[in-house]
C-alpha cells in the first residue's frame, strides 16, 4: 500500500504534528502488510508542490496539522486549495487526517473535524476518520514516559487503519479523552489558573526574550 | 461605528466580488459610518510559522514586520469586522485564513476559562474585541452544508477573539440586508 504522511505545520519537522504522525507511522509499517511511505511537508513553496505531487500517486493519504484559529493552519489551505481539479476523480487516495491542538480539551477541533469529513466526500474519497488530540503543545518537551500512552494510543491507530483500512472509532474516542471538562470544575480550574505556575512555559519563554515585563502590551491601542 | 472589511477574494479576476464590497463600504459610508476595506491580497505577509514570537518575543505583534500590524490594528480598532471570501473547497480562501491566523497577537498566551472551556486570555480591554460577521460566495461546488461548516467554525474563531460571531451572510443576498445586519449589531 502507497501512504502519503503530510505534516501541515507550519513549525514543519521541528513541530509537535511530526512527532505524532511518526508515531502512527510507526504503527502503520508494524503490520507485514507491504507498505510505502512517502513523507512531505508543507512549509515552504516547493514542499507544497511536491506534496502535490505525491497526493496524486498516494493510495492513502494522511494529513496532519496543529489547530492554527479553530481550523487549518493557511497554508494547509493553500494546498487544500490545489486539490480543486481532484474534485470528481474518480480514483482518489483514501483520506486520514490529525488534528493536534495546545488546548487541552479536544472539543476545540470537532469543527473542523467536520470540515475534514466533508472534504473527503468532496473529493470522492473514502474518509479513514480523524485523529484528534489537545494538549500538545508540549509534546516535544515532555520526557518519553510522559507521552508514552499517548504515543501507543497513536501506533495502534496506525496499525488500524493498515490492518482495517480506517481509524478504530472507540480507539480514537479514548485518545481524544479529555473530550470537555464538565462545568462544575469551572470554579476549580479558575482557582487552579490564580497559580503562578500554570503560567510557567509562557513565563520562561518571555523571560528569556527580555520581553516578561511586556507581556501585557497593547501595540495597536490608539 | 467603525466597520472593517477584511476581503479574502483571492482572484482579481473576481471582479463581482470586489464589487459588491465596495459598494457594500460605500453603503455603510453614506449611512455615517467609518468603513475601511481591506483587500488582503495586496498586502504582504507570510504565513504564521507557529513560532509563538508575538506572546514571547514582541508581544502583541507578529515579529515580521509585515501588513499583518495594519490588520491586527485595523481589527481591534474596529466596532465591527467583516470576513469575506469566496468559497474555495467549502471554505475561506487561503488569503482570509493567512490573515485571521495573524490575529493571534490579539490575544494572550496565557489561558482562562470561558463558558466552561480553555481559551486564551484577553490581551485588550474587553470592549476592544469588535463583533464579527462572515460574507462568503457560493460557488458551483459549495452547498448549504459547507455553510453550516463553516458557520460554525466562524463562530469559535469568535469567541477565540473575545467576541461572537453576529451572522454568515451570502452575497446573493442584497447588499442592504448585509449593510442592516452589521448596524443592528
Amino acid at each position: 500500500m502507497r501512504y502519503c504522511v503530510i505534516n501541515g505545520s507550519p513549525r514543519g519537522k521541528s513541530g509537535n504534528t511530526e512527532i505524532l504522525l511518526r508515531m502512527v507511522m510507526d504503527g502503520i509499517e508494524s503490520t507485514d502488510n507491504a507498505v510505502e511511505i512517502t513523507e512531505c511537508h508543507l512549509n515552504t513553496e516547493k514542499e507544497r508542490q511536491f506534496s502535490r505531487e505525491a497526493f496524486g500517486k498516494a493510495e492513502v493519504v494522511l494529513l496532519g496539522f496543529p489547530l492554527y484559529t479553530d481550523a487549518m493552519p493557511g497554508l494547509v489551505k493553500e494546498f487544500i486549495e490545489s486539490l480543486q481539479p481532484d474534485v470528481g476523480r474518480d480514483n482518489n487516495p483514501k483520506m486520514a487526517f490529525l488534528v493536534q491542538s495546545g488546548f487541552p480539551e479536544a472539543h476545540h477541533s470537532r469543527f473542523v473535524e467536520r470540515y475534514l469529513e466533508k472534504l473527503a466526500r468532496r473529493l470522492n474519497a473514502p474518509y479513514a476518520g480523524t485523529i484528534v488530540k489537545g494538549g500538545c503543545e508540549g509534546v516535544r518537551l515532555m520526557p518519553e514516559e510522559m507521552n508514552r500512552k499517548l504515543f501507543e494510543g497513536l501506533r495502534e491507530l496506525g496499525t488500524d487503519l493498515a490492518r482495517e483500512g480506517v481509524f478504530n472509532p472507540e480507539r480514537l474516542t479514548r485518545l481524544a479523552k479529555p473530550e470537555r471538562f464538565p462545568r462544575f470544575l469551572t470554579p476549580l480550574f479558575w482557582l487552579i489558573l490564580k497559580i503562578p505556575a500554570t503560567q510557567i512555559y509562557w513565563n520562561g519563554l518571555l523571560k528569556n526574550n527580555n520581553a516578561y515585563q511586556d507581556r501585557f502590551a497593547r501595540p495597536f491601542e490608539r | 461605528m467603525k466597520i472593517s472589511i477584511l476581503n479574502g477574494n483571492p482572484s482579481p479576476k473576481n471582479i463581482a466580488f470586489d464589487s459588491y464590497l465596495e459598494d457594500l463600504q460605500s453603503l455603510l459610508a453614506f449611512r455615517g459610518h467609518t468603513c475601511e476595506n481591506l483587500t488582503l491580497r495586496q498586502l504582504e505577509a507570510g504565513y504564521c510559522t507557529g513560532c509563538w514570537g508575538c506572546w514571547v518575543r514582541t508581544p502583541g505583534k507578529c515579529v515580521f514586520d509585515d501588513d499583518s500590524h495594519f490588520v491586527c490594528g485595523t481589527v481591534i480598532n474596529s466596532d465591527f469586522v467583516l470576513c469575506a471570501s469566496p468559497l474555495l473547497m467549502g471554505y475561506v480562501s487561503a488569503v482570509l485564513k493567512k490573515f485571521m491566523d495573524k490575529l493571534i497577537p490579539l490575544v494572550h498566551p496565557y489561558i482562562t476559562v470561558d463558558k466552561g472551556e480553555a481559551h486564551h486570555r484577553r490581551r485588550y480591554a474587553k470592549t476592544a474585541y469588535p463583533t464579527g460577521g462572515l460574507l462568503l460566495e457560493m460557488t458551483p461546488d459549495s452547498d448549504e452544508e459547507d455553510i453550516a461548516i463553516i458557520a460554525v467554525i466562524h463562530a469559535r474563531t469568535m469567541l477565540n477573539l473575545k467576541s461572537r460571531n453576529a451572522f454568515t451572510m451570502l452575497t446573493r443576498q442584497p447588499i442592504e440586508e448585509v449593510a442592516n445586519a452589521i448596524l443592528r449589531d
